[in-house]
Formats: structure tokens, C-alpha cells, sequence
């Protein structure tokens, strides 16, 4: 087998600090960028630091110009690949036992920081021999979580981008004027530039009736839809109890932030709807595919995760806008009634 | 006698490198891992030989794809091969590094932002890197620098963090980004990043810059005469921005405009009204002529806008976006923040207004400084009489828009 520098050739880092920390490396040339994987992983290093009693993460996140993604995922290249890596870094920020977040983009630094880290025996994610391997398993399970929450009766959550939580206080009283908040997400793949698994997209007829209901029936509610900017219709700007974030020139942190403070969730299956999965809100998200059931520990039908909440609520069909509303109608204001676990 | 045999093979296996058979190819690039496991030659170069004339087989975006290609591969042979090139790959790769940090002088600089991350920061960046860096010790080498940012560890207001990430990626001489909160981190990644001269003097000084606050000669220097090159145009960014010139302003003559922003990232209501009544004047005098605020504005001040008025962050353009078009408009006007810097550094021409209320260090003048033909007023002073005057020069000399005008 091929040998390895020395390690004695290599500095080492301060030993007594690393060892309080679980150094997580993200190599997008096998890793994808995806809102939900990054973060479902989120959440798995916290869990993985806190059953090895570190007291911190340390992302690094790593791209090569050369080589920018992992190869189903082509349409990220060399020319657009900023692009791409921007969109994600907030999510990061949401590991709510960050000490350091690294943006990396030569190889030669990352592999040293990843081979020192090996030779130190220090704790590293992932392993150093499945980071050889360059795969990563799709979709990602919960597996891990579920035996997590199995052993102790909870989960690490995941927090609004850091730094960003005192914006959102302060957006939601002064520009927002205190409505209480309900994000949407109904996903629409096929409006972006790269459509995928446009089946998974949500029936836009469907949402704007639940959300005109609203209107009559709750007229403070304000609907926040969150997403990329070619995600929605002109049309849901026509209406006075949605405030689109992207239309004000904000982003992903601003969205994961505004989430945070809400009173609930509703979205069909997609990496906002994972965020709220592990972000303590209240959520209904709509229209699993039975073929994640297996991968997240479920059987189709089961109503919660195994980990969730009864305020915490997922279904799998087709949704239609009287569930919708009866979902809205179960779960709104459970915050307040501090709904227990199912 | 080794060396040389090793040294004849590689030769030849690299000549056959470029050899139309496939499976020719294949052989050499076997042969030349072979040599390199066997530790007989150096990342694609002969032990011993000379460095860099040989190409770096390891380093090439082909060959690493083909890694991946074998190491994801059913069966046992394919990932075998693929992790031993794995393990060459990062050994070379490891070993180059080690020799970096042992030979540079200075790879990194560390910084830190004493207060909330504001306009003036980000601008600062910009400065930073033209000015700064440039005179630094590292001036000499045109390659890129690495940043270590460290912040509060108690740093929980800081909603701008991102757009500072996002403008650091564009900058050209900027390669890796740490962010640390506190001081831990920062000191366990440090051998990371610095050579080993930088991390003996850190150790002994803990030395950091505050990006909030460059050199007055610095900032002066570039209010007066303003800054070159710098920043990346990236090209989906570039065809965003045309895109939405063309669908939101066709035929139009488009002038950037960035505003002064509160805290929290918005334009500052009161700088957005002094503008306005500006930018509607020169559009009455101007009809071909639109303008794009690069800044976004918050939803209390938003309202009905005239047509040649339009904001590209509202209309689904990032920051990045934005710093692209700042670089691709016919024009510029507004202060001198990350937006106005990178236009000025473009050679759009236009009207640079300080960011901050100057010191009254160097005397007003509406003066032009002419750049490649490009009309680029620095003005020293925020008074609107005079940024209107300096706005109708620009405006005045901007070409003129013909779609529609083939008729006569």
C-alpha cells in the first residue's frame, strides 16, 4: 500500500484545544450541494461531537476550481462554481456548536489539514478512510439521528445562521410589524435553471387556495415563501398576506433566520423542509415519497418522525387545499399551547 | 542508477500520455503511479529532476476525475487502483503543501472585525486587497493569499457576515476564507494556513488587522484616485446581469447606482430620498438613460418606482450579482462602498462620492480624472449640488443608446 508523509513532518495543531473539537470536512468534488444533505449532516456532526464529548465543530468546506462537484452533479462547473458555493455557506452556520467555519479552495491546503488531522487521531468527519472512498450515500438517512434520539430522548437543533437571529427579531417587529409568521415552501424544481425530480413538485392551484383561505379566515398571518428567486409565480406577489424574502433582496440566512421565529412550517419535502425538521418549529410537510420512509427509520403513513413532535407533522400524498388548511388549523398556535411529543 | 531508470521510463510514459490509444494512455499513466508508489519519483517529476518541467499528472483535473471515476466503480479492481492513485494524489499533494508553508514568507494574513461587519468593512476588503496586500511582503508573488477572519466568540449580531463571504469570494487575490469565532479555533487551524515563519511570529505576537479600519493615507488615497482591477467578473454573474438588463431595461443606457446603507444591510431612507430627486432629474434631462440601485431596500421604504428606475437585488440579483454589474454597466454613481470600488476599479466611468463624511483632509475639487476615455469624477464632498453638476457630466458623456433609432 502506498505510504503517507510522516507525521512528524507535519506541524502539528494545538493538540489540547483540537481535541474539544470534531473537524468536519465537506468536499463538494463527492459531496453535494444540497440544501437537505447539508443539512441533515449539520445536525449528524453535533450529534456525532456531543456522544464523543467535544465541546465544538469545525467546518471545512472545500471546493475545488478544478474539479467543483461531485459528477451527477455537472451542471456545477469551474465557471459557475462560486455561484453554486455561496448558496450554501449559510447553512453551515446553522451547526449550533460551530467554533469555525474554513472555505477552502486549494487542494494542497485541504489535503494537509486533512492528513494532519488523521495522523493526530484527533476527531474527524467523516472517517478518514470513507474520505478516500469519495462517496456519499444518497438520500441521506436518519439512521444515526434516530439512534441518537433513541438513546437520549432528544436532538441537537439546528439555530438561525449565526449572527442572524437578532436581525430576524429586528425585521419581524419593525418591517414586518409583528405579524405572526407561517413559512411556505411548495416546491417548484421546475422553475430552476437545473430541474430535479420535478414529481416532487408541489401543485401551485392547490397552495394559493389554502393561502387565499388564510386570508379570510386569519387575516394576520403572513405568509413568508421562501426559496430561490425563480421558485415562484409572479402571482403570489398579487397577494397582500405574502412577503417573498427574495423579492426584498435577501437570502438563504435571512430566510433560515425568519424561519426560526415562526409560528409554523408547511412545504412539501426539500432542504427548507429539513431545516425545519430540525429546527424546533412546528411544521406539516406534505407529500413524502415513500421511498425515503425506509431512510428516515418510517413506515408510510406514519404521521411523525421518529423524533418529532405532535406539532410536528408529515404526510405522504398529494396534498389538497382542505388538508392544508386542516393542518394549518392543528398546528398553528401549538407554540403557544407548547405542544409535547406525540 | 535507479533514479535514471526511473527518470528514462517517466519520460517515456509521459510522452505517451498524449497517445491517440486509449489503452497506451492508460499504460503510461499506470507506469508513472507505479514509480510513484514506489517512491522512485515526485508527484509526475523524476527524483532529482528538474521541477516543474515535467506535467503534474496528479494535479490535472482529468486525471483526479478519473480517481474518482475508478474509486466509485463496482467491483474490486477499479477502486483498488483508485485509492492507491487516491493515496498519491494526496501524498504529492500533502508534500507540496509542506514545502510551501516551509519556504513562504507570508501565505496568510489574519484579521479581525472589531464591531458589526458594516459597508465600510466590506468596501474595505477591496482596499485591502489593491492597497494593502499589495505593498505587503507578499506583493511580490502574484499569487493568492489566504485570510483567517476571526470574530467575537460572543458575536451573535452580525447579519452581514455573508455578504462579506460572498464579495471575499470574488476577490482575485483571496483563495481560502477561515472564519473563527473566538480565539480557539483560530489557534488550532494557524498551522494550517500560516508558513512556518508567519506561525512562529503569531505565536509570539498574536497580531491581527481590523478590517473596519484601514490606513487614513490608504482610504484618502483611494477617495482621491480610486482603485484597478481586483475583482473576479464571474461569468454566470455577467450573464445574469445581462439577462436582467435586457429584459428590465432594453435599449436602455444603464447607470449603477449605489446608496449608503443602515446597519442591517438596507439603504439608508434618507440617502435613497437625496438621490432620488438626483437620479429623476438627470432621467427628465436624459431619456435614454436608466438606473439600477445595487442596494436593497427594506420593505417599509418600497413603493411604486418610475421606469428608468429598477433594483437589481429585488429582482433576483445576489451580491455577486450585483458586484458583477457594478463592473459591466455603461456608468456609476454613488459612494465609494464595495459596489462604487469595484466599478471605479473596472474603469466605469461615473461619480464616486466618499462613503463616510471626510475630515476635510484634502481640499473639495469637482475635478475629473480621465481614464481610458472614461469620465471618472472623485468628488470629495457629499453636497448634492455638486454631485448633481459631476452627474450630468457623466450622463452627458455616456454614449448614447440607438435601439429604436434605425428608422431615423
Amino acid at each position: 500500500m502506498t505510504s503517507l508523509p510522516n507525521h512528524r513532518n507535519i506541524p502539528s495543531a494545538s493538540a489540547p484545544r483540537d481535541a474539544m473539537s470534531l473537524l468536519a470536512n465537506i468536499d463538494f468534488s463527492y459531496q453535494h450541494y444540497a440544501l437537505g444533505d447539508l443539512l441533515t449532516t449539520q445536525v449528524e456532526l453535533a450529534t456525532i461531537a456531543i456522544e464523543q464529548r467535544l465541546q465544538h465543530v469545525d467546518v471545512v468546506a472545500m471546493v475545488n476550481p478544478d474539479m467543483p462537484a461531485a459528477s451527477f452533479q455537472s451542471f456545477v462547473t469551474p465557471n459557475n462554481y462560486i455561484t453554486y458555493f455561496d448558496n450554501v455557506i449559510s447553512l453551515f452556520e446553522c451547526n449550533p456548536m460551530l467554533r469555525s467555519l474554513q472555505l477552502v479552495r486549494d487542494v494542497e491546503t485541504f489535503d494537509f489539514l486533512v492528513l494532519s488531522r488523521h495522523r493526530s487521531g484527533l476527531p474527524m468527519w467523516p472517517h478518514f478512510n470513507n474520505h478516500l472512498k469519495m462517496r456519499q450515500s444518497y438520500p441521506l438517512g436518519h439512521a444515526r439521528l434516530n439512534a441518537f434520539h433513541a438513546r437520549h430522548g432528544y436532538l441537537p437543533r439546528l439555530g438561525a445562521p449565526r449572527g442572524y437571529g437578532s436581525w430576524s427579531r429586528r425585521f419581524h417587529q419593525g418591517e414586518l410589524e409583528a405579524r405572526p409568521l407561517v413559512v411556505v415552501n411548495p416546491r417548484q424544481s421546475a422553475l430552476t435553471h437545473n430541474p430535479a425530480a420535478v414529481h416532487r413538485d408541489a401543485p401551485l392551484e392547490i397552495w394559493y387556495g389554502f393561502i387565499d383561505a388564510v386570508a379570510t379566515r386569519r387575516p394576520e398571518v403572513l405568509f413568508v415563501a421562501v426559496g430561490g428567486y425563480s421558485e415562484w409565480e409572479h402571482r403570489l406577489l398579487h397577494r397582500s398576506n405574502v412577503f417573498i424574502p427574495r423579492a426584498f433582496g435577501l437570502g438563504l440566512a435571512h430566510e433560515l433566520a425568519l424561519m426560526r421565529i415562526a409560528r409554523l412550517f408547511m412545504g412539501t419535502s426539500s432542504g427548507f423542509a429539513t431545516f425545519a425538521t430540525f429546527a424546533d418549529i412546528p411544521y406539516a410537510i406534505v407529500n413524502l415519497e415513500h421511498r425515503f420512509a425506509p431512510h428516515a427509520g418510517m413506515t408510510p403513513g406514519d404521521r411523525h418522525y421518529p423524533f418529532g413532535r405532535a406539532d410536528q407533522v408529515v404526510t405522504w400524498r398529494l396534498e389538497t387545499t382542505e388538508e392544508l388548511l386542516a393542518l394549518f388549523d392543528e398546528l398553528y398556535g401549538s407554540r403557544d399551547r407548547g405542544t409535547k411529543a406525540p | 542508477m535507479f533514479a535514471k531508470i526511473a527518470q528514462h521510463l517517466q519520460a517515456r510514459a509521459d510522452r505517451l500520455q498524449r497517445h491517440p490509444d486509449r489503452l497506451a494512455r492508460r499504460t503510461a499513466q499506470l507506469v508513472i503511479l507505479g514509480l510513484m508508489a514506489s517512491g522512485l519519483t515526485d508527484g509526475g517529476r523524476p527524483v532529482g529532476g528538474a521541477h516543474g518541467l515535467q506535467p503534474r499528472l496528479l494535479s490535472h483535473p482529468s486525471f483526479l476525475a478519473g480517481v474518482r471515476r475508478y474509486l466509485q466503480s463496482p467491483g474490486l479492481l477499479r477502486p483498488w487502483l483508485g485509492s492507491m492513485a487516491r493515496r498519491l494524489v494526496l501524498r504529492e499533494s500533502v508534500s507540496a503543501r509542506r514545502r510551501q508553508l516551509a519556504q513562504s514568507d507570508r501565505l496568510s494574513f489574519v484579521w479581525h472585525v472589531d464591531g458589526r461587519i458594516d459597508q465600510q468593512t466590506l468596501r474595505n476588503l477591496l482596499i485591502w486587497q489593491n492597497h494593502v496586500l499589495e505593498s505587503s511582503s507578499a506583493s511580490n508573488d502574484s499569487d493568492t493569499v489566504d485570510i483567517m477572519l476571526k470574530l467575537s466568540a460572543s458575536a451573535n449580531d452580525e447579519p452581514r457576515l455573508f455578504e462579506l463571504i460572498s464579495a471575499a469570494l470574488m476577490l482575485e487575490r483571496i483563495r481560502n476564507l477561515a472564519i473563527f469565532w473566538g480565539d480557539e479555533g483560530l489557534e488550532a487551524a494557524a498551522p494550517v494556513y500560516m508558513s512556518n515563519v508567519e506561525l512562529a511570529c503569531w505565536f509570539e505576537t498574536r497580531a491581527a488587522d481590523d478590517l473596519r479600519q484601514m490606513p487614513r493615507p490608504v482610504t484618502e488615497r483611494v477617495e482621491r484616485s480610486g482603485t484597478r482591477g481586483g475583482v473576479r467578473l464571474l461569468p454566470d454573474g455577467r450573464k445574469r446581469v445581462q439577462d436582467f438588463f435586457k429584459a428590465a431595461m432594453p435599449g436602455q443606457v444603464i447607470v449603477a447606482v449605489g446608496l449608503r446603507e443602515g446597519p442591517d444591510g438596507a439603504v439608508d431612507p434618507d440617502e435613497l430620498g437625496r438621490w432620488l430627486s438626483l437620479l429623476d432629474a438627470a432621467a427628465a434631462r436624459h431619456r435614454r438613460v436608466s438606473f439600477v440601485v445595487l442596494n436593497r431596500v427594506a420593505p417599509s421604504q418600497w413603493r411604486a418606482w418610475p421606469a428608468h428606475l429598477r433594483f437589481a437585488r429585488h429582482q433576483g440579483l445576489s451580491m455577486q450579482d450585483a458586484l458583477c454589474l457594478a463592473q459591466i454597466a455603461d456608468g456609476y454613481a454613488g459612494v465609494l462602498d464595495i459596489f462604487g470600488l469595484t466599478a471605479n476599479a473596472a474603469a466605469r466611468p461615473g461619480v464616486y462620492v466618499p462613503l463616510t463624511d471626510g475630515d476635510g483632509l484634502f481640499p473639495p475639487r469637482d475635478g475629473s480624472a480621465q481614464t481610458s476615455g472614461a469620465v471618472q469624477i472623485m468628488l470629495s464632498t457629499r453636497d448634492p449640488a455638486h454631485i448633481e453638476a459631476a452627474l450630468e457630466r457623466v450622463v452627458s458623456a455616456l454614449p448614447r443608446a440607438t435601439i429604436g433609432s434605425l428608422g431615423g
